[in-house]
Formats: C-alpha cells, sequence, structure tokens
C-alpha cells in the first residue's frame, strides 16, 4: 500500500519526509502566522573601546552608536563589557553610562567602527553606520537632530583602585523566543551608549563588544 | 493518493511551498489553548538607584506594577550594586526582591522601553526607580518574604554584578509571573547610605494566560 500524502491545502504541496530519520518536516507557527523560528541572514560583531578623556555629561552626549538602514531589523543578541578606571588612587564617584535607543538621525563625528561577520560568508550587514569616540576624546559624538528614547539600562560602578565589572548583557531568554527576547533595532533606528549623569573622567574605560542578528 | 487536513472551522492545515523545506505548519499550544509559542510583547526597564542621603530600611529603591490585563513574566533581572565613597564602612547595603499589592504616584518614572517598538503598550506600565531619593512604599502591601535578598559589604572597590535569568526551558512557567494588580519591588532591608548604588534594568514578556 502507498499510503496517504499529507498535501497542503493551498500549496497543494505534499509534506516531505526525512530519508534517513523517517521524520516528517514542520515548521512553527504563532497563532497570528508569524514563524517562530528561523535562522538570520547574518549575525555579526562589532568592538566596543571607550577610553575618554574629560566629558561633560548631557542627555543626549552619546559615546559609542550605531544606526540601522532601512532593509533589515537588527536583533541584538548581546552586550559583553568590562568598565573599570585606572588611576591609582580611589574617587568617591561613579562611572556612569545609559543604553538608548535612538532614531530620526545618525550621530556624526568620532571614529567609524569595523563591523564583523561571525562567517565571512554573510552578506555584508545592514548596519550602515557605527561609531566611537577617539581615545581621550573630550567631547562626545555630534547628535544633532538624534531623538533618544529613554535609557532601557543604567550601567555604572565605583571608581576605585582595583574595581572592575565584567557585564554580560544577553538578552535572549530561551532559543524558542530568539526573535522576541532580543533588544530590536527597525529600519532607521539606532543604539547608543550615553553619559547623561556623570561626567566622564579620563581613566575610565568601558570595553567590550556587541553581537546581533539581522533577518529580513 | 493524496489527502488534505483539514481543522474544525474548515481550514486545511498549509505546508510550506514556495521552499524546498516542504514543511508542514505547526502551533504549540497548551491543553487550555493557549498559544504558547511567542509573548505579546517583551519589554525592559531601567533601575536607577544612586542614594542622595540615608533611607530608611523597609523604604522602596524600584517598583514595577502591573496595571494591565496580561500576566507579565519576569525574564531576567540585571543590576549592578556598589558603595562609591573611599572609605569603608562596617555595615551593608542590602535590598529584598519582594512581589506586592499597590502602586505609588512619587519616584522617576522609569518608562519602559518595548524591545520592538511595534509591540503593544505594556500591561505592567507603572515602574518607578528611586534615584537619590528613597521611594515611600507604605501603602504597598509586600509579601512576607522576599524572593531573593542581594548585600554587598560598604567596603572599597566593593561591586557586584547580577544577572539573574528565570527561565530553565523552553516555557514561560519557571519565571517569576506578575498578575495584574500585582507589582514586585526592590526593598532596603538595612538602611540606606549615600554612595549605595544600585543600577541596572529588569526584563519581562507579557501572555494573555
Amino acid at each position: 500500500m502507498a499510503g496517504l500524502k499529507l498535501t497542503g491545502g493551498t500549496s497543494a504541496v505534499d509534506v516531505e519526509v526525512d530519508s534517513t530519520s523517517k521524520a516528517m518536516r514542520a515548521t512553527l507557527y504563532d497563532s497570528a502566522g508569524n514563524e517562530i523560528f528561523s535562522t538570520p541572514d547574518g549575525s555579526y560583531l562589532a568592538n566596543i573601546d571607550l577610553r575618554p578623556g574629560a566629558i561633560t555629561a548631557g542627555a543626549s552626549v552619546a559615546l559609542w552608536a550605531m544606526r540601522n538602514a532601512a532593509s533589515k531589523t537588527i536583533f541584538i543578541r548581546r552586550l559583553f563589557l568590562t568598565g573599570s578606571v585606572n588611576p591609582t588612587t580611589s574617587a568617591a564617584s561613579s562611572w556612569y553610562y545609559s543604553l538608548n535607543r535612538f532614531a530620526t538621525a545618525t550621530p556624526t563625528g568620532g571614529n567609524a567602527g569595523t563591523i564583523l561577520k561571525k562567517k565571512n560568508s554573510y552578506g555584508s550587514s545592514t548596519i550602515t553606520d557605527i561609531r566611537q569616540i577617539a581615545a581621550a576624546a573630550t567631547s562626545g559624538l555630534t547628535t544633532t537632530s538624534v531623538v533618544f528614547e529613554a535609557a532601557f539600562s543604567i550601567l555604572t560602578g565605583p571608581r576605585h583602585v582595583g574595581a572592575v565589572a565584567a557585564l554580560d548583557l544577553n538578552f535572549l531568554s530561551s532559543a524558542q523566543y530568539e526573535k522576541y527576547a532580543p533588544f530590536e533595532l527597525a529600519a532607521n533606528e539606532g543604539f547608543a551608549i550615553l553619559i547623561p549623569t556623570n561626567a566622564a573622567v579620563s581613566g575610565d574605560f568601558l570595553t567590550g563588544f556587541i553581537e546581533w542578528d539581522e533577518k529580513a | 493518493m493524496s489527502f488534505k487536513l483539514v481543522g474544525t472551522p474548515g481550514l486545511p492545515a498549509a505546508v510550506e511551498t514556495g521552499s524546498t523545506s516542504k514543511a508542514a505548519r505547526l502551533t504549540t499550544f497548551d491543553s487550555s489553548a493557549v498559544d504558547f509559542s511567542r509573548p505579546i510583547g517583551s519589554y525592559v526597564t531601567r533601575v536607577d538607584w544612586r542614594a542622595g542621603g540615608s533611607s530608611s530600611s523597609g523604604t522602596g529603591i524600584f517598583g514595577m506594577v502591573n496595571n494591565g490585563n496580561r500576566t507579565a513574566f519576569i525574564d531576567r533581572i540585571f543590576l549592578m550594586m556598589s558603595y562609591n565613597p573611599t572609605t569603608s564602612t562596617n555595615s551593608n547595603f542590602v535590598v529584598g526582591l519582594v512581589r506586592g499589592v499597590g502602586y505609588i504616584t512619587s519616584g522617576t518614572i522609569g518608562m519602559p522601553i518595548r524591545k520592538r517598538n511595534s509591540h503593544p503598550s505594556p500591561s505592567l506600565f507603572d515602574c518607578r526607580t528611586g534615584t537619590t531619593t528613597a521611594l515611600t512604599i507604605t501603602n504597598v502591601l509586600l509579601e512576607a518574604a522576599d524572593f531573593e535578598i542581594f548585600s554587598i559589604s560598604r567596603h572599597v572597590k566593593e561591586l557586584a554584578v547580577i544577572n539573574k535569568r528565570f527561565w530553565n526551558n523552553s516555557t514561560s512557567r519557571p519565571k517569576i509571573e506578575i498578575q495584574p494588580g500585582q507589582g514586585v519591588w526592590l526593598v532596603h532591608r538595612t538602611g540606606g547610605l549615600v554612595g549605595d548604588t544600585l543600577a541596572g534594568h529588569i526584563e519581562w514578556s507579557e501572555y494573555n494566560f
């Protein structure tokens, strides 16, 4: 007996059964018709290397920024950062950074960053601009017309000799929700590290990397 | 010979077309007919406590209240806890994480941020962080026991990173649940001092459970 084939109601395509496992293939969707799992078009990294000079704090003083172009969604999977200070005398103050999404315009100034593909055969990233202040800079990036959302996280630590923080901001909650747990940048949105409250001082360090997936 | 699987509303099940997978489409439901394939929305809000003076034990540092009608599941609590004076003191900065019922009107509104801007507004939309002044939470009915106590000694260079995730498999059930009307609070469990710092963020997802 040849058996019955399960056929798609609209597509009229027969369901595939894998030859070795004999398993029927299935793709998970939510009730609204969104595919739950799908491989990204590409996965990327960029370094964060902030060692500012003295910079006055302000609500739109950005030290690092990246902005998404209009073609794909950015899923920020993780920020891994170390925060420290290098003077040999402790100070009774704290380094203090906020993480903010932004839109409307692209920061300028500083140094252009480099985007690394996790696999070299991936296509080019849809991030069209990524930049950070130069070492010992005494001003932030130029953020004219950039509209920042409220901060979604605050990173801070004491400016004490020997105080260092390893910060693993992993936004994934499980593989099942990998398209819902990351922090997202839609077309023309960006992500920035700001110093809204405490001035940066020479000797502050915030270094590490950001990793993200892209999907059309 | 082929057949089409037809559901209750008379709709035939779909098979992927235009691709090489030829996979049937499935959606995962629990036995109560709830689609748990994804949350309604995912959100994050900041915690930003930088003590500008002394605080009494029992005062609030942060609170977030579910004023809507979805259930919120706490995915992750990411906090940095430190003390920034250059002289150590013989005491500890102690904070409890506790659930409660009630709301407050003081403090700085820490706007909940949608992880995806097209997600709907959160049900858990009243997030408040003390910045330099503690929150008065005497009208909040806290549960008897804290989920957890965070603490550091108030010593020079003391710095703790608290990175707590509340999932351990693919369902949302292991997470702390905040039902409509409930909230989650960070509360001083000993007196606070100038220089106490607690900052970071809390992530959560919401479902129509």
